[in-house]
């Protein structure tokens, strides 16, 4: 049939030619061909009919026609564009032209494989431009070398070059195609960002609210195992806190300032479209292609009652249609410093000492000593026997002793964290995928503490009934393994666990040596407790294993043009098991059965109520969340109108189940336990000592199940590009307990107005060719499903009185007026860019006013509750972020800097429960905020000094006092001084990058300033029940006249709490945190393509973090996050990144 | 178009689906840990829960001559223990959350939660609601008892209408702040709960859950009560009624006295188990490990045959002797419930004090014939008058009642009477007293309590 077709076809070819005998004369250049078939009708009468779709009648040709025949007009006129003619009376009729085989085979032979390389003005390669052959849907993607290659190419192609900000490029195939060079369209050259919150993309100018954006480059900038701690330094709105202010809850990352008391203060993180509530960790950073911030309401008011904490959105990396399968692998290995034992001051040895003899003088040991079986420290158990002729030289030796000597050499190291991922992506017309494995193994710094990971991810996009149908699937998974060991926390700073040559001592922790020894008379398990064998042995090394699938299916339906409909599920299965192995050789089970047992007096007959055996503590943990999403999304262009509409209903639930239980009398190599011997309900006597308990059963199961149901609307509208308008709605409602149904939910919405300046005809600022002003108003929420109206009570298999029957505590009082927490946020916002970009950035002004916090509320005694949870605080949060990022250099040397400045001032406007005396202010202030200051304030007593004797001076009244009972009592708060905030006002990073040939250098200099922390010092109360974690132990008052030159009161025994209070919360003590440190280095080198070399941009690195503080505030060389404690190690990391 | 009309009318049908099987969905127990009590075996967890419910104050034992501290275990006593030893004015320095107080309300909250929950319940009137309606009455009555005989004055029928007492908290809710009220509103509302109690608990004594109350101990306590209130003739009848529903007593020569805990939880004179609070362990914990040593002059009053003395004391290795463990079996704090050999010494008492001495002194003589060495022949105890029968017996309550908590307001009703007792002690050279009938000998209500609620504070 074909070849009949053809037959027929080449003889119309033949026999067509020779008919007509009209000639035209007309000699234009660039004319199209439309007007010079007009001018054929002119000339000749002939009309020329075509296809539309066929021909492009815009194509311009030169005409240089001079009384040439018309089927010579035509056949040039044609040439290259697949098309033929026929001539039926007076019309001429373009068609397909049907290729004859021979045509076909020379064509085949004749195609060839186009590749060359495409650069911008500044002749840098530019990526990701478009090469089309036109007329064709024939097209790829240049590589990040600028580089492209197409294979078939007819040789009388021609290429569509186009790249986002670039002028397009047409040019005729050709096989070797180098230096494409593309012009700026002037101005312009910048990348459309498109904002994802998770729900759906935006281009950026659309956009009217807050939001950072941090892509792949600002990830891969550092090197950790999380990917959170990637956005330290990097993220503009957002700050990781300080360790001190962390112990006293406040979460990790802040974004926007705190905007709950004692609710959850954690971001909401939405990983690929859905939240996230699983372990962080188990998402490998080298998979997420970007990173969104939402911090203001605009943008979480998408996200619901969850996203009053700012909302982080993580989208993973995704393959690209029609492209090449790419290679992309990484390497990195970082090495920490040892932990420094020594930073914290602390009394020496031999100060210690003498504090024990003087304790020991007064008589502070002696119920110890007279029980007969509690531990002794070394020093005492020196004193008890002054007539030993060696009593100054065995002192004389523990003086000389530092625990930390030994606690570092044999229980800490450098750390070694490796991470290796692989990853595979690529794409056909009607599918794209992205496959990646990765590898984590970490060493800690302590001693048999690690954890490896392995992660695998496979995505896939499908394109059905012509891309009008898209179906994505991910898998995601990720195993981890966390072993941690016990460590090991000495009593005595003189303590000793080895001797010289490394072998174990043992140590007085709960029990006396001597008792240890000698109790039972051998009828008893091995009693000592040695530190370094428990170490060396790994004994109840705590494995913890997880395992995490997420399964995202998603279908997208385009339903007519702009009309989208999607549906979307998310599962998500976790399974993590902890599981601790105490052997029986371990101080841990032989202390326990050694304590249960009991020796008739009278017969010598033995009863080991707890079996011999390993004891092993198992806990699991069952993690699965189900997300369903069902969405219309409407886009729609017209004019100068653009309008972008979704609605949709979301349904969730997250789930939890736990179960744990201890096995007693376990045998590890068959795994049988002699629980079903152990008599649960009886109370046993301790061996030692008047204590008695019964066995802890530990086991029971618990579960929690977090539900959500949520409607949302979410609308924006757009003119001309100059004014755009935005509006979402959301409705969220949770299986909070107890509540009445209208009280599960909370209506939250926001409305958003940006307007580009410079789009507006009276704009004409050269300078500043980029000016856009947004604003954005609304409500986002919290929600804690612990509490509940109802008074709740909790019990389970554990809960088991003395006479062996179950019971339940009451865990909730009755709350009926218990509401969510709502936050009101108010955001301006300024982009700008400068000519060529050279300067860009935006400012923010934000606001967020919250309300009926849930708060912590001491309630009188006779209530029968002490601390009341409920809807009882407003806080009201004001800030500033400032981003600029400016190019000094251009050219070879290029040198870019980021500024970053976010500025917060917060306030608690509203605590209605009148709260505790003056000390409770300063110990604690976040539990008892104070209407007027920030909920994490640093209080101080007002000192005046020390007094004839040392002792520590307040006021009361205004006048100096020694009263302090009554200081500490006090309620005046005027009494009390306000240093300022605990966490930092100002903070922000300088982030500069230099470029030189390939060699790439960025350093990041952190600073936070306007904050407080208190100094430790001399802590009289905790030195004499046995803590020598202080300074100034030296500067202490001893002598009449130290009070001219010192501050540190004189110890008193017994200790006065209020005394050593007053001083320890003083404001002598409180210093400014403000600090600049600088944060990290990263320097890196990228290989320049060689043919030999089979990577394409190999690029290896090197990055230091912590590098060092480069000024503090405080002159004790204390670091700020670090007052007491370990500070974080410096480390360093070197690492490769290439794709095959 | 057609297509968008499928699509919306699909996609309200699904919406709608997911609607009405909304509220199901979000009914849903967060926790399965958590309950609302609702049902009768939900409240029977609450009272069972003996941790919170079957305890006392402590202040009453620390500040009592029971016992006494080496001025360098007093220095690592806690400020509110220092200042109980010493009678000291200012009796908590900084520190709150006083147990004695707490706890006590904690009990009423609790007890006050099962019984609105009772009221509620469809079987409000089954026996196991009337139990368990009885056991919270009992339970309330107690803590209220506990908290009247320590932060009140002691009961004198001329003034209780104006002495201060305690707020009395008859229901759940925090919403609200009761204030202190009079002396006889507590005690009214005390006899009140009990009587209720009396009347709907279970007549027998329980064998093995001796946390839960029956109407033995429920009489018992009205006997204490009563007697505290120096209302003797009710007393009597209290005492009468208890014993006569229980009256076991243990013979001592069945008990083992080299062993550091003579007693089990379920020892046959128990009647219902309460104990101190663990707090001011320097003070009152009793074991061999304590510094804490008994009085040499109680010791003194012990006779070598009074089996007693190898019971309830320990001998240190410095000669002097320790308080082993009590009625509550492994207890480290004393035994603070009640139990038969009180309610003897009750009824000796009232009858010696009704001028029935023969009667007294045979009462006296049930119980002390159980006390002694068989070995060696008792001789019952005589008396000539009901004055020293009453003196005698008052004697023997303080051998017999030693380290329960009850010294303390003993004192404060002997006295009343005009014993005329002044307690001593004296710390690192420095004495200490006590005078009779002392503002010191009632207990300040804790500062956290008066900052919040604002009720008045005593006098001290």
């Amino acid at each position: 049939m074909r070849l009949l077709t053809f037959i027929i076809f080449a003889g119309l070819l033949l026999t067509g030619s020779s008919i007509f005998a009209q000639n035209l004369t007309f000699v234009k250049k660039e004319v199209s061909l439309i007007q010079l078939f007009k001018e054929i009708k002119k000339q000749t009468n002939f009309n020329v009919i075509w296809n539309e779709g066929k021909l492009d009648a815009e194509v311009t040709i030169n005409a240089d026609f001079r009384n040439a025949p018309l089927e010579q007009v035509m056949t040039t006129a044609l040439n290259g564009q697949g098309l033929t003619y026929t001539i039926s009376e007076k019309t001429i009729i373009v068609t397909v032209k049907e290729l004859s085989f021979a045509e076909k085979l020379v064509k085949l032979f004749s195609s060839i494989e186009v590749s060359g390389s495409v650069r911008g003005e500044d002749n840098l390669p530019l990526s990701g431009a478009m090469v089309n052959v036109k007329g064709r849907k024939k097209y790829t993607y240049t590589d990040s070398n600028g580089e492209f290659k197409l294979e078939s190419i007819q040789p009388d192609a021609v290429l569509i070059i186009s790249c986002l900000g670039f002028q397009p490029k047409v040019i005729k195939a050709n096989e070797d195609l180098k230096d494409l060079k593309l012009t700026m369209i002037s101005g312009e050259l910048r990348e459309v960002e498109i904002v994802s919150n998770g729900y759906q993309s935006l281009p950026k100018e659309r956009a009217t609210g807050s939001f950072v954006q941090i892509d792949k480059d600002l990830i891969d900038r550092s090197v950790t195992t999380t990917i959170l701690n990637r956005l330290d330094g990097v993220s503009s709105g957002l700050i990781f806190t300080s360790p001190v202010t962390q112990q006293i809850g406040q979460g990790a990352i802040e974004i926007h300032g705190r905007s709950t008391l004692f609710g959850n203060a954690n971001p909401l993180i939405v990983l690929d479209n859905f939240p996230y509530d699983g372990d962080l960790n188990n998402i490998n950073p080298n998979d997420v292609e970007s990173i969104t911030i939402l911090k203001d309401a605009a943008a979480a008011s998408a996200w619901g009652a969850r996203s009053g904490n700012g909302v982080i959105v993580i989208t993973t990396k995704k393959g690209a249609l029609n492209s090449a399968p790419r290679i992309g692998f990484n390497a990195s290995v970082s090495i920490g410093n040892k932990p420094d034992l020594y930073y914290s001051p602390q009394l020496s040895s031999s100060e210690y000492i003498d504090v024990q003899q003087f304790l020991y003088n007064k008589g502070a040991y002696t119920t110890a000593i007279n029980d007969g079986y509690s531990a002794l420290p070394p020093a005492v158990e020196i004193f008890r026997n002054p007539s030993d002729p060696n009593y100054q030289s065995k002192l004389n030796a523990l003086r000389n002793y530092d625990v930390r000597d030994q606690l570092s050499k044999y229980f800490y190291r450098s750390s070694i964290n490796q991470q290796y991922q692989a990853n595979v992506s690529g794409g056909g017309h009607h599918q794209k995928y992205y496959v990646s494995a990765g590898y984590d193994r970490n060493l800690a710094s302590e001693v048999g503490n690690s954890y490896n990971r392995i992660n695998l991810g496979v995505s896939n996009t499908y394109y059905f009934l012509k891309n009008k149908l898209e179906l994505t699937s991910g898998l995601m998974y990720s195993g981890s393994r966390t072993k941690n060991g016990t460590g090991y926390i000495y009593n005595n700073p003189y303590d000793q666990f080895a001797d010289l040559n490394g072998n174990t001592l043992p140590v007085a922790n709960v029990l006396r040596l001597s008792y240890a020894q000698t109790a039972g008379n051998g009828k008893l398990l091995d009693w000592f407790y040695r530190p370094l064998e428990e170490l060396r042995n790994r004994y109840n090394t705590a494995d913890a294993s997880l395992t995490d699938y997420r399964i995202n299916l998603s279908l997208n339906y385009k339903i007519v043009k702009g009309l989208r409909a999607s549906v979307l599920y998310n599962y998500g299965k976790g399974k993590s098991n902890s599981d601790v192995l105490h052997e029986l050789e371990s101080f841990y089970t032989r202390n326990l059965i050694n304590t249960y047992t009991q020796i008739d007096t009278a017969t010598g007959t033995v009863m080991y109520p707890l079996p011999i055996g390993d004891i092993y503590v198992r806990q699991e943990s069952n993690i699965q969340s189900q997300n369903g999403r069902f969405q219309l999304n409407y886009d729609r262009a017209w004019g100068k109108h653009a309008l972008n509409l979704l609605a949709g209903s979301e349904i969730r639930e997250f789930r939890v189940d736990e179960a744990h239980n201890q096995l007693y009398g376990y045998n590890r190599i068959t795994g049988n336990d002699q629980n079903a011997a152990v008599n649960f309900k009886e109370e046993y006597p301790y061996f030692y000592g008047a204590g008695s308990s019964i066995i802890d059963p530990n086991r029971g199961p618990i579960g929690t199940v977090d539900r959500f149901f949520s409607y949302y609307f979410n609308g924006a509208y757009s003119y001309a590009e100059k004014y755009i308008a935005s509006f979402s709605v959301r409705e969220d409602e949770s299986n909070l307990f107890g509540v009445t149904t209208n009280q599960k939910g909370i209506p939250l919405w926001s409305a958003g107005f940006a307007w580009a300046i410079n789009k507006e005809s009276f704009y004409h600022s050269a300078w500043l060719p980029e000016l856009k002003l947004r604003a954005t108003y609304g409500f986002t929420g919290n929600v804690d499903n612990t509490l509940s109206a109802y008074l709740t009570t909790q019990s389970n298999e554990e809960f088991i009185n003395s006479y062996g029957t179950r019971y339940s505590v009451i865990t909730n009082p009755p709350n009926p007026s218990l509401r969510w927490e709502k936050v009101e946020n108010i955001n301006l916002g300024i982009d700008f860019s400068s000519k060529n970009n050279r300067l860009s950035g935006s400012i923010e002004l934000w606001e967020k006013k919250a309300m009926d916090l849930i708060g912590n509320s001491p309630i009188a005694p006779q209530t029968g509750v002490s601390l009341f949870k409920g809807n009882s605080a407003n806080t009201l949060t004001k800030g500033m972020d400032i981003q600029l990022n400016h190019i000094n250099l251009r050219g070879a040397l290029k040198w870019a800097t980021i500024l970053l400045y976010n500025y917060i001032n917060s306030k608690v406007t509203a605590y209605k429960i009148s709260n505790g005396k003056n000390y409770n202010v300063v110990s604690a202030n976040y539990s008892n905020p104070i209407s007027g200051f920030p909920y994490y304030s640093v209080f101080s007593f007002k000192y005046a000094g020390l007094n004839k004797t040392g002792d520590p001076q307040g006021y009361l009244n205004g006048l100096v006092s020694t009263d302090y009972g009554a200081i500490s009592n006090s309620k005046n708060r005027n009494e009390l001084i306000y240093n300022g905030s605990a966490t930092p006002t100002s903070f922000g990073n300088l982030i500069n990058t230099i470029d030189y040939k390939n060699f790439s250098l960025s350093f990041n200099i952190s600073y936070r300033l306007g904050y407080y922390f208190r100094r430790n010092s001399l802590n009289n109360i905790a030195l004499y029940r046995g803590t020598y974690t202080f300074a100034d132990y030296e500067n202490r008052w001893q002598n009449p006249g130290d009070e001219d030159r010192t501050i540190v009161p004189a110890l008193t025994y017994p200790a006065n709490g209020d005394r050593t209070n007053l001083y320890l919360y003083s404001n002598v003590l409180v210093e400014k945190a403000d600090n600049i440190r600088l944060k990290d280095i990263r320097l890196s080198y990228t290989f320049p393509k060689r043919p030999l070399i089979p990577f394409k941009n190999l690029n290896l690195f090197t990055y230091v973090t912590n590098v060092g503080i480069l000024w503090r505030a405080n002159s004790y060389h204390i670091d700020p996050d670090y007052p007491t404690g370990i500070p974080l190690v410096r480390t360093i990391a070197f690492g490769l990144k290439s794709d095959l | 178009m057609k297509s968008i009309k499928k699509l919306v009318g699909l996609s309200i049908l699904i919406l709608g689906c997911v609607a009405c099987k909304k509220s199901d969905f979000l009914n849903k127990k967060p926790s399965t840990a958590i309950t609302d009590p609702s049902s009768l075996s939900d409240f029977e967890l609450l009272l069972n829960n003996n941790i919170v419910m079957n305890n006392s104050g402590g202040l009453s034992q620390a500040s009592s001559d029971d016992n006494e501290i080496p001025y360098s275990t007093y220095q690592v006593a806690s400020v509110t223990e220092r200042n109980a030893y010493i009678w000291n004015k200012d009796l908590y320095g900084d520190e709150i959350n006083i147990q004695d107080w707490n706890a006590c309300y904690q009990q009423v909250f609790y007890a006050n939660v099962v019984l609105e929950g009772l009221a509620k319940s469809d079987s409000a009137t089954s026996v196991k609601a009337q139990y368990l309606k009885g056991w919270a009455l009992f339970a309330r009555a107690f803590a209220f008892y506990d908290l009247t005989k320590n932060f009140c004055k002691a009961y004198d029928v001329s003034s209780a209408k104006q002495d201060l007492g305690i707020p009395l908290r008859l229901s759940s809710g925090i919403d609200y702040i009761k204030s202190r009220g009079t002396l006889q509103e507590s005690y009214d509302q005390i006899f009140s709960d009990l009587n209720t109690s009396v009347s709907i608990l279970p007549r027998e004594r329980l064998s093995v859950d001796l946390n839960r109350p029956s109407r033995t101990a429920a009489y018992a306590l009205l006997a204490r009560i009563a007697l505290d209130m120096r209302n003797y003739e009710l007393a009597e009848q209290y005492a009468d009624q208890s014993l006569s529903l229980y009256s076991t007593l243990i013979d001592y020569n069945t008990i083992n006295q080299t062993s550091a805990t003579p007693f089990s939880k379920t020892n046959n004179e128990l009647i219902c188990n309460y104990g101190q609070q663990g707090v001011y362990n320097y003070l009152t914990s009793n074991y061999s490990g304590s510094a804490a040593r008994v009085s040499p002059i109680l010791i003194a009053l012990y006779s070598p045959n009074d089996l007693r003395l190898k019971t309830y004391f320990g001998e240190a290795p410095d000669g002097r002797y320790y308080k082993k463990r009590g009625y509550n079996g492994m207890g480290l704090y004393p035994f603070t419930g009640l139990a038969t050999d009180e309610l003897y010494l009750i009824k000796a008492e009232c009858l010696a004090r009704r001028g029935e001495t023969q009667l007294a002194i045979d009462k006296l003589n049930q119980l002390l014939i159980n006390r002694f060495d068989k070995s060696i022949r008792y001789k019952p105890l005589k008396a000539s008058s009901s004055v020293e029968a009453l003196s005698k017996i008052l004697l023997e309550r303080r051998k017999e009642l030693v380290w329960r908590g009850l010294r303390w307001h003993d004192l404060k009703r002997l006295n009343k009477e005009g014993a005329n007792i002044t307690l001593t002690r004296i710390l690192n050279g420095v004495k200490y007293t006590l005078p009779p009938n002392d503002a010191r000998y009632i207990f300040p209500i804790p500062s956290d309590e008066i900052a919040l609620s604002g009720i008045q504070q005593n006098d001290r």
